[in-house]
């Protein structure tokens, strides 16, 4: 029996604001086999981009278990925890997170920094490799300044697979693009869920990108709606 | 992470943030340039206080003075005669730890006047009472040119019985009761820069007389003086006959003794022999202790007290103490300049990484640790530093070249004036860069703990 890429046990979130104290994520326990696409839907405040940095060891001020490739992050050292995401997750969020300073193949070659084993000519023919097959090969020496939205999801979600992870993490990848760049981005993810067999868990609350998940979980006020679980 | 990783993050932003960089380098670099340059002119100073007006590495001891002996003694014809070193004492002092060697120093036993100058001055002028040591020779080593500060009777010349007998310029060298004498060349001696710098400033204006300074030291060898030994203005000696030599100037060194002639130790030993008698031959009245260094001056004293020897002079220590202190002063304030420019570093490196919470957060998603983002601060802080203390040291040289000329042009001339007030050992441009570097880590450890501490979900949030 395989281990699950992520397993959560009564994961609750509480972010503290003195007397405004406010319950993001209540008892939350998800399993995601490895390979899933799995979207996680609900309306704006339901915990969504919580329970995403919970999960991608970005948030440890939760309750409760999380299990990642069958490891408990709770116990691990922050250390560990930072060589874990950078070896096996890539994020992808909503408004892009690029260096504005830094070019393109720049911006995609910025995991490598903290590779303590990467081989820069390797992974400069990844970054390569990423960029052509996402149509922006020939934007490499540009700076995000001058790409349009959908190019720079792009370029973000090059960096995010630079390391080849086996889990992509994505918060409202496409809020931030208009319909027909959102398609081709949700298009994408559905290309490397197939071809590379990558674990996508993606929050969201528009439905066109549930369409392309292989299993839908509604989040609301904190709490998984398991009534409300669907499968693709 | 890699060196390599971190020089290209450092080396980014040295490019992006160069202005931020460049205000809060500038406080670094000035309290550098204030702390090398006010070292500098201290070491400066205390070399040539040290190393030519009060020499700190040596030390001269003497045996205790001979007693007071009050009005009685004095009327019974008492009166003590000072100890004096023995031999085995000079031995012992050259086996304490840290003592490089031990030169004994006989003073003349007996009154001396001399007269002579001629060849500079004009005319002769005379010292009815003339002091003098007599030292080894290898002390003035590195004074005078080899050879000539030697004892001559080392290779007498023809036997004689008056200086009628002796030719080109020597003299009959015999004492009182011997029939036949040894023609010599006259007698070596070395005098003091100091007694040099006094005749200079002080005598020769008022007779009229040129300063013979660099002209003694350029004419040595043609100084001839005639001393009468036994006999001064004020009394003759209590044993010996009185008789005159001929003694000649070789040199200024700082082995000489500050007010008198210099000689050979063997030509002081034989002369206080003949009119002092042979305890004044035998026992010295000092001995110049050279250490390895001037820190392990202060053993030697304490070794030197245990045998009942004081240093004769402790004007080296005031001074050494004195300097210190001032150096001590300076450097403080040079290093409250450097923890103000510490502060500003620590200002600026709070802005860079408020201004930088969200690439911060990214790098923590793709795998950066806290460690590393610390690190990643504070080797900017390091390398911001580093060329903040190049910057300090060069301007603390030209400043110190700046000084020196203003020196040489403006101040008038002054016993001992050097040629230049500051010293930069190699250690002072490494303590320089050090402290520059140090001082802008120190600054930047608050921010790089924060930058460490960015909660990367909620900087990510926010962007």
């Amino acid at each position: 029996m395989s281990v699950p890429a992520i397993r959560t046990r009564g994961l609750s979130r509480v972010h503290d604001g003195g007397r405004d104290a406010r319950r993001a994520l209540a008892d939350v326990e998800i399993v995601v086999e490895e390979g899933e696409f799995v979207c996680v839907l609900g309306p704006s405040g339901s915990g969504k981009s919580t329970l995403l940095a919970v999960i991608g060891g970005l948030d440890r001020g939760y309750q409760g278990e999380i299990e990642l490739f069958g490891e408990d992050i709770g116990r691990m050292s922050d250390a560990a925890l930072a060589r874990l995401r950078g070896e096996r997750i890539g994020f992808v969020f909503q408004h892009f997170h690029l260096l504005h300073h830094l070019t393109v193949i720049e911006n995609v070659t910025t995991p490598a920094l903290f590779d303590p084993h990467g081989d820069e000519e390797a992974c400069l023919a990844r970054a390569k490799h990423l960029l052509d097959r996402l149509g922006l090969a020939d934007r490499a020496g540009d700076t995000p300044a001058e790409l349009s939205g959908g190019q720079r999801q792009r370029v973000a979600i090059a960096r995010a697979l630079l390391r080849k992870p086996k889990l992509l993490l994505c918060d409202e990848p496409t809020g931030n693009l208009d319909a027909d760049t959102g398609a081709r981005i949700i298009e994408l993810f559905e290309e490397f869920h197939r071809e590379e067999r990558l674990t996508i868990v993606a929050v969201t609350h528009e439905e066109r990108l549930a369409r392309a998940a292989t299993r839908i979980l509604r989040l609301h006020d904190g709490r998984v709606d398991a009534s409300n679980e669907v499968s693709a | 992470m890699k060196l390599a990783a971190l020089v290209r993050l450092v080396r980014r932003d040295l490019a992006r943030a160069r202005r931020a960089l460049a205000g809060s380098a500038f406080g670094i670099a000035a309290g550098t340039a204030t702390l090398v340059f006010f070292l500098a002119l201290g070491l400066g100073v205390r070399a040539v206080l040290l190393g030519e007006v009060f020499p700190i590495d040596r030390i001269e001891l003497e045996p205790p003075k001979a007693k007071d002996p009050g009005l009685l003694g004095l009327l019974l014809g008492g009166g003590g005669e000072p100890s004096g070193i023995r031999p085995d004492d000079v031995d012992a002092l050259g086996r304490v730890p840290g003592v490089k060697r031990v030169l004994p120093k006989l003073s003349l036993a007996f009154p001396a006047s001399a007269r002579g100058g001629r060849e500079i001055l004009g005319h002769d002028v005379g010292a009815s009472e003339l002091p003098g040591d007599g030292i080894d020779p290898s002390l003035a080593a590195a004074d005078v040119k080899p050879g000539l500060f030697v004892d001559p009777m080392d290779t007498p010349g023809p036997a004689c019985t008056d200086d009628a007998a002796c030719t080109g310029g020597a003299y009959c060298e015999r004492a009182e009761g011997v029939a036949e004498g040894r023609c010599s060349a006259p007698v070596p001696a070395i005098v003091s820069r100091y007694l040099v710098e006094i005749f200079d400033k002080s005598i020769a204006p008022a007779h009229g007389f040129p300063a013979v300074g660099e002209t003694l030291l350029g004419r040595a060898q043609g100084i001839t003086f005639t001393v009468r030994l036994g006999e001064s203005l004020l009394g003759r000696a209590k044993q010996g006959s009185p008789r005159t030599i001929k003694a000649r100037i070789v040199g200024i060194s700082g082995s000489a003794t500050d007010l008198g002639l210099t000689f050979p130790l063997g030509v002081v030993r034989r002369w206080n022999r003949e009119f002092g008698g042979e305890r004044a031959a035998e026992r010295y009245s000092s001995a110049v202790v050279e250490a390895r260094s001037g820190a392990e001056v202060a053993d030697v004293i304490d070794a030197g007290a245990r045998m009942g020897l004081s240093p004769k002079d402790t004007r080296a220590r005031d001074v050494s103490v004195l300097v210190s202190g001032v150096m001590a002063l300076l450097s403080l304030v040079a290093g409250v300049v450097l923890v103000v420019s510490a502060s500003s570093i620590t200002q600026t490196f709070r802005a860079l990484v408020l201004e930088r919470r969200g690439e911060i957060a990214l790098y923590r998603a793709v795998g950066a640790t806290a460690g590393e983002i610390g690190a990643w601060t504070v080797s900017l802080a390091a390398v911001v530093g580093f060329f903040a203390g190049a910057l300090g040291l060069v301007v603390a040289r030209i400043l110190a070249f700046i000084a020196d000329w203003a020196a040489a042009e403006k101040l008038p001339d002054f016993p001992f004036k050097p040629d230049t007030f500051f010293a930069f050992p190699w250690w002072l441009w490494l303590l320089g860069m050090g402290f520059s570097i140090l001082f802008s880590v120190l600054g930047a450890i608050g921010p790089a703990r924060a930058a460490a501490k960015v909660d990367p979900a909620r900087a990510l949030a926010g962007s």
